[in-house]
């Protein structure tokens, strides 16, 4: 009958789009170091939403987070991103921490921001959408975003995971001394160390 | 209103404050063992390190995968006493969500490295060897732990066996060498850095629950791994490119395919993957 044959086909073609979008979505493919980087809206610990484009035609550094992660507590304790995040400050970088564990909240990142003086803000990404977007696998997983908005650096803070070090390299003020110099970066991706990101499910 | 008492985190506070006893949870336990209870000179014998693991909790193999920290040992022998290279039990694959790729172990792991005396050891006197240990312990948090294990031995005129149960049932775990006659899978490795890397496995048997476990240095990429066991034999595809900017140090990398064989039991190849360039056929980069 032509009214089933209708319905029929307009199912199949509701199915269709359905598989399309559903693919669309696997193919929003996580950003690799040359892309733009994806934009995100996140509120900070205060509850502020805070924009990558916030920050146009500045150096970004996105640092993502755990409190529950013994790498991240030992460079809070260190104070090793504050010291830097300070440094660079003056010559127009911006360090944004991103939390993506499952159950966070803005209360505690407020906490941490609190416990270690922190003087960037932790950015709540509890759904996790952001670090799927970037591919953050750990924490700490450090990238860096250029003046034009292209993702130039994806990987570790530095060489030494374990601190055991007494000259280690950092990977990401060797990026900015470069990026400040007009230059590219040569080590522009490392094997990021630290726990695994605790996305939700 | 509830008054939250969760300062940043439990364990920052418990992990900077207090004393490692406090409260922290602790996953692991670790001992060291021997398998015999007294050394020969001359007479290689074997040391493990057993890492005994609570539940939900695992620790990582050589490569731990995307994020985690290898378990390390670092053996205290006397002068004259040689180690070989740490043995590794075929791992488990874990995936966490955001594809999250982890190598390791739950429940147990014995860690094996064979010792040799010098032959010169003078009969009576006791021994004492010592391992340092070092792992991360993760469920939902992760925990880092380590240990110093001691242990004296007496040496003899001859060894006698201990622990045999245990020291037996871990090296059927171990991978065994994929070129080595009593290897029942053999495997033949293609392909080059740029391209598309190749294993194709030949085997007496089907291989179930095939799994690839690479140990590359950290400067190279392993990406886009698909195994396919359609046809007839198994192929493992990858790629590997050196990270943005680095040189690579080694001409080769490790990997570790590992099966269930039709009784069911977990088994293990080692395969040595090549590195050459499309370009230069003989050197990585």
């Amino acid at each position: 009958m032509t009214s089933t044959r209708i319905r029929f086909a307009v199912s199949g073609l509701a199915i269709i789009g359905l598989l399309s979008v559903s693919r669309a979505r696997a193919q929003d493919k996580v950003a690799a170091v040359g892309d733009k980087a994806p934009a995100f809206s996140l509120p900070d610990h205060t509850g502020k939403t805070v924009s990558l484009a916030d920050f146009k035609d500045k150096i970004v550094i996105l640092e993502w987070w755990n409190e529950g992660c013994p790498y991240c507590l030992r460079h809070a304790r260190n104070g090793t991103m504050k010291a830097i995040a300070a440094k660079y400050q003056p010559k127009d970088v911006v360090w944004l921490a991103i939390n993506s564990t499952n159950g966070s909240s803005n209360q505690s990142n407020a906490q941490c921001v609190e416990r270690f003086e922190l003087n960037y803000p932790i950015l709540n990404d509890s759904a996790g959408s952001v670090g799927r977007r970037y591919g953050a696998k750990t924490t700490p997983h450090l990238f860096i975003i250029d003046r034009q908005g292209v993702l130039a650096y994806s990987g570790a803070i530095d060489d030494d995971s374990e601190g055991r070090k007494d000259n280690d390299t950092n990977y990401v003020t060797n990026a900015l001394d470069e990026l400040l110099a007009g230059k590219s970066v040569t080590v522009n991706q490392t094997k990021p160390y630290g726990c695994s990101v605790k996305y939700a499910r | 209103m509830t008054r939250s008492i969760f300062v940043c985190g439990v364990l920052a506070v418990l992990t900077s404050a207090l004393p490692a006893q406090a409260a922290e949870p602790k996953p692991v336990d670790a001992q060291v063992l021997a398998d015999t209870r007294s050394i020969a000179p001359g007479q290689p014998f074997t040391l493990g390190v057993l890492l005994k693991i609570a539940s939900g909790w695992h620790i990582y193999w050589k490569n731990p995968g995307d994020a985690g920290a290898p378990t390390e040992i670092r053996l205290d022998l006397p002068r004259g006493f040689v180690a070989s290279d740490l043995r590794w039990p075929v791992p488990t694959k874990f995936t966490q969500p955001g594809d999250i790729v982890g190598y390791g172990y739950e429940n147990a792991v014995l860690l094996t490295a064979t010792i040799t005396p010098p032959k010169d050891l003078q009969v009576g006197q006791s021994i004492d060897l010592s391992a340092q240990v070092h792992w991360l312990s993760c469920r939902d948090v992760c925990i880092p732990g380590d240990a110093t294990l001691r242990l004296s031995l007496p040496v003899a005129g001859r060894s006698t066996p201990a622990n045999s149960d245990t020291f037996n049932h871990w090296r059927s775990r171990l991978p065994l060498e994929a070129a080595s006659p009593q290897s029942p899978v053999t495997a033949s490795v293609t392909g080059s850095i740029g391209s598309d890397f190749t294993i194709t496995l030949q085997s007496q048997f089907p291989l179930r629950h095939l799994e690839w476990f690479p140990a590359p240095e950290p400067a190279l990429e392993v990406s886009d791994t698909a195994i396919n066991t359609a046809g007839p034999q198994p192929v493992i595809r990858f790629k590997a490119r050196p990270l943005g900017g680095q040189k690579l140090l080694n001409h080769s990398f490790e990997s570790v395919a590992a099966f269930s064989t039709p009784s069911g039991q977990r088994q293990g190849i080692r395969i040595t993957v090549p590195l050459k360039s499309a370009a230069s056929q003989d050197k990585p980069n």
